[in-house]
């Protein structure tokens, strides 16, 4: 005849051990999440703050350098020492940042009031973050159109924006 | 003899558990603190682009009105607690082949700053 010994049933307080040591790991995965949400809001937060101070300065230095290079080539234009189809590259920093601007100045012969033609000057200005190669359509900053309007003699009297975009 | 040793670890886990949640909530309220003290920059820095953009515009906008040799104008309101300084000070209007760069600066009530380059041209 063979004896089987049988497990003794646990009691009520036995099943209990350990629970609260349970409740408190589990609260400490729940605190944990917790943290790591707010750590996350936190890093995003500031993420995303120097981001938009990044692009704020990026558009400022392009919108500024693009100004500059307008000035130079009214200057050009009015010293007549301009040439038309002419491209020309120029590298400025502002805001810290390097902007690269590349521009094109295009001539076009109109009737002027008299009849005779006048020559129209019109300044295409891309400007981009100065990657040392000409600016692309995907990474220009600011693309601005600018007419120079000189009067007979050849002088500068007016200069027109004519389009002026931010793009990035 | 049985119960008296269930009673002992009870008293253990108890201390244990206690310490793991004080652990914990220290943890959450520091996370929190640092999330407030986080929100507060991120309010100031939204601030202070707001008022760097202002004072940027309201100079652009102001040297294309205005007449060469003239002061130029400029409005350097910025929100309570905060103050605004530009650079040069009282610069006149700028020429049309020769822009002007202009540093605003401003300064929050913890003396947080933050600065931005503009060129400004007069046609």
């Amino acid at each position: 005849m063979r004896l089987h010994r049988r497990t003794p049933e646990p009691h009520a307080a036995d099943r209990d051990r350990g629970a609260a040591l349970v409740v408190a790991i589990g609260f400490m995965v729940m605190i944990g999440a917790m943290a790591a949400g707010l750590t996350s809001m936190v890093t995003s937060g500031v993420g995303n703050r120097i981001a938009l101070d990044e692009i704020r300065d990026r558009q400022y230095a392009a919108d500024g350098a693009v100004e500059l290079e307008v000035a130079a080539m009214g200057s050009a234009v009015d010293a007549a020492s301009a040439v038309c189809g002419d491209v020309h590259a120029s590298e400025h920093t502002i805001n810290g940042v390097a902007v690269r601007v590349d521009a094109t100045l295009n001539c076009v012969a109109v009737a002027g009031g008299d009849g005779l033609p006048v020559r129209q000057y019109v300044g295409t200005f891309d400007a981009c973050e100065d990657t040392g190669r000409a600016c692309t359509d995907t990474d220009v900053v600011v693309r601005a159109l600018v007419g120079f309007e000189t009067d007979a003699a050849g002088r500068l009297v007016t200069t027109s924006v004519r389009g002026w975009s931010v793009l990035r | 003899m049985a119960r008296h040793r269930d009673r002992g670890e009870t008293l253990v886990e108890i201390i244990l558990a206690v310490v793991i949640i004080g652990i914990s909530v220290s943890a959450l309220v520091s996370g929190l603190a640092t999330a407030a003290s986080a929100g507060m920059v991120q309010r100031d820095g939204a601030i202070a682009d707001t008022a760097l953009r202002n004072l940027a515009e309201d100079a652009k906008s102001e040297a294309r009105a205005c007449a060469v040799g003239e002061r130029l104008a400029l409005d350097l309101t910025v929100p309570d607690h905060w103050t605004a300084a530009v650079s040069p000070s009282a610069p006149a209007c700028p020429a049309g082949d020769d822009p002007l760069q202009l540093t605003f600066t401003v300064t929050g009530p913890t003396d947080d700053t933050a600065s931005l380059d503009v060129v400004v041209r007069t046609p």
